[in-house]
């Protein structure tokens, strides 16, 4: 059944039928989630709130983008208020982080390194990814989110900020770079 | 010089990229999913029930068949005697009328 049939048959009372669609969105619905928060308790306690809101206003969900596409703008919205009733963000040192827990980021590296077909996160990992999405600025953790969960273009990255294709292009290399800086002095070894 | 960076950062990158962002899925997705639907039973109180409500769904129309059924057959055979009655009542009326007897009439 396509998406537009499976989201039909939930909106005439086929209530059941919402797992299926949680099923295939849930791991980058949790990762957008776990970007955003770095606590991966919390984290995937929001993206379970995430889907009871899209359940609930499954309705008023008028198909001109995927589904998939209007989740992640539900988590975005929803990390964001969470973050502004928090208050202040848990940061975390990327440089603490690699000096307390540089063998098993190292290992989760390699680990999914040496594999050709990708792997699922274990538990352990998927609290290692928190802590080091964590230590990175809000502002690297929005673009990387865009980039990497969300997997826009860079014209669909430039509309959601507002701003031009070089500034993001910017923001993005940035990004990246510091993310590859910190994990290549932690790892020399990293390819 | 600056282009070959880029490439070979670009390249790191997407290694970085795969580690970090690349599982396919999440170990505990079942539970994950189990844990959602048990919160939107919560909420929508239809669906609580709602294998009683799927059986209904089906058995009421098919009891409101079965009921209309029942009810033209126990009908059906006095609808049939009345018209078998009526028939041979007005029938027979019919048989002591000569159908020709306008005919005859004319003749005359």
């Amino acid at each position: 059944m396509d998406e537009r049939a499976l989201i039909q048959d939930i909106l005439t009372g086929n209530t059941e039928a919402f797992a299926d669609l949680i099923r295939p969105h849930q791991r980058r619905v949790r990762l957008a989630c776990l970007v955003w928060l770095g606590q991966s308790e919390e984290a995937d306690d929001a993206a379970q709130d995430v889907f009871l809101k899209a359940f609930q206003s499954l309705s008023r969900f008028k198909q001109e983008s995927s589904f998939l596409t209007w989740i992640l703008r539900i988590a975005d919205n929803h990390c964001r208020d969470l973050l502004r009733a928090r208050g202040r963000r848990r940061t975390e040192s990327l440089d603490a982080l690699f000096a307390e827990q540089g063998d098993a980021m190292e290992h989760l590296i390699n680990r999914r390194l040496k594999v050709s077909d990708p792997i699922p996160y274990d538990k352990k990992e998927w609290e290692l990814l928190g802590r080091l999405f964590t230590a990175l600025s809000e502002d690297e953790r929005e673009i990387i989110l865009l980039s990497e969960v969300e997997e826009l273009s860079y014209p669909a990255m430039a509309d959601r900020l507002h701003c031009t294709l070089d500034a993001v292009k910017g923001r993005l290399k940035r990004a990246r770079q510091n993310l590859l800086e910190k994990c290549r002095l932690q790892f020399p070894d990293l390819p | 010089m600056d282009i070959k960076n880029d490439d070979q950062d670009d390249e790191r990158w997407q290694q970085l990229s795969k580690a970090l962002f690349g599982g396919n899925k999440m170990a505990d997705e079942g539970l994950f999913t189990y844990r959602i639907m048990e919160k939107i039973r919560e909420l929508d109180p239809v669906a609580q029930n709602l294998t009683w409500h799927r059986f209904l769904r089906w058995a009421i129309p098919i009891l409101g068949v079965g009921a209309a059924s029942l009810v033209l057959a126990v009908r059906a055979p006095t609808s049939s005697t009345s018209m078998f009655m009526e028939k041979a009542m007005f029938g027979q009326q019919l048989l002591n009328e000569d159908p020709l007897a306008p005919i005859f009439e004319d003749l005359r």
